[in-house]
């Protein structure tokens, strides 16, 4: 089953299961956050870091392509007027401008002790953001802790180094944390956390969600 | 000591690891990269290769693991190959070493 997806570029996918889901390998998974981000209006030369965010999420286990599918079809504004926003809101910005705009502070949010974290407001599908938080942390060998906070509770932590995740808590503050917290893992004090690298080579959607990504990618701006 | 300037401490101890990384092909660093973003799985190279020097050293110092070797075709006239993992340390160390060593990014 083929689709025409947002002009030439094709997504070929599975048929739906018999419990109802699509499976996408990763090349699909890919071929489908490139088609979003030219669709939502991305400067092309970020489709590629795009989608690696995705991958890298995937294949740990997070619903990296619904978040971005999230950010881009619940857009209310343009792209462009969308990354004005970025510089004037208080939260909910874009997260893929977010993690451009924080890399000037990101050896002070890896570095700080625990007791001393570093708390920011929490762009909209905060998840995204983590493939970023391991490219800045890759080179330095560091490992860092990240908290999730939803109504200034502290509702999961994420310890991420340069190419592993460990997540504790429920998935939802990857979504919708308003306030993110960021310090050193503190590795003297805390048992290691179980850092996993990529382990999914394909996951299974929900087909209703196939077609809405696939709806979206072919109705006009 | 962070892992950081442990790391930095080794590169600068044993002046084998930039030379035999200067003496690998992109590929055979490409395949560090991947073993990293894999959760298991091992890499293969030519036995007597520049890669399978480094891999070498890489061991000697906790980073990676041995993990078999294959011969292929007739004795004398065969090929070998060696299968390396990464060790926990080495998931903490080698990105740092690529990102000081390795010319370019992923």
């Amino acid at each position: 089953m083929l689709q025409r997806i947002f002009g030439k570029k094709q997504v070929g996918v599975s048929p739906a299961q018999d419990d109802g889901t699509v499976v996408l390998k990763m090349d699909k998974v890919r071929d489908y956050a490139i088609a979003l981000a030219s669709r939502r209006g991305f400067p092309a030369d970020s489709h590629g870091m795009i989608a690696n965010r995705v991958v890298f999420l995937e294949r740990r286990g997070l619903p990296g392509l619904i978040a971005l599918y999230e950010e881009v079809a619940t857009a209310k504004h343009s792209f462009a007027d969308r990354a004005a926003q970025s510089r004037e809101l208080a939260g909910g910005h874009c997260p893929i401008i977010a993690g451009v705009e924080l890399n000037v502070v990101a050896n002070e949010l890896t570095t700080a002790e625990e007791v001393d974290t570093k708390w920011i407001v929490a762009p909209s599908n905060p998840m995204l953001l983590i493939p970023k938080i391991a490219e800045w942390v890759r080179p330095t060998g560091r490992l860092v802790l990240v908290s999730w906070a939803v109504d200034r509770q502290v509702s999961a932590q994420t310890a991420i180094d340069g190419f592993r995740i460990a997540h504790a808590g429920p998935l939802p503050p990857l979504r919708y944390a308003q306030h993110i917290g960021f310090c050193r893992y503190p590795e003297e004090t805390l048992p290691p956390p179980k850092l996993t690298s990529g382990f999914l080579e394909e996951v299974a959607y929900a087909k209703a969600v196939v077609e809405a990504m696939d709806l979206y990618m072919v109705t006009s701006r | 000591m962070t892992i950081y300037d442990t790391t930095l401490s080794v590169i600068a101890a044993d002046e084998r690891i930039a030379r035999f990384i200067g003496a690998a092909s992109p590929g055979d660093l490409s395949i560090l990269y991947m073993l990293l973003d894999c959760e298991e799985g091992t890499g293969q190279t030519a036995a007597a290769s520049p890669n399978a020097d480094l891999w070498g050293c890489f061991t000697e110092h906790g980073w990676m693991t041995f993990a078999g070797r294959e011969e292929y075709g007739s004795a004398g006239a065969g090929f070998a190959s060696l299968r390396y993992g990464l060790t926990e340390n080495g998931r903490r160390a080698l990105p740092i070493v690529m990102a000081k060593l390795v010319s370019t990014g992923e």
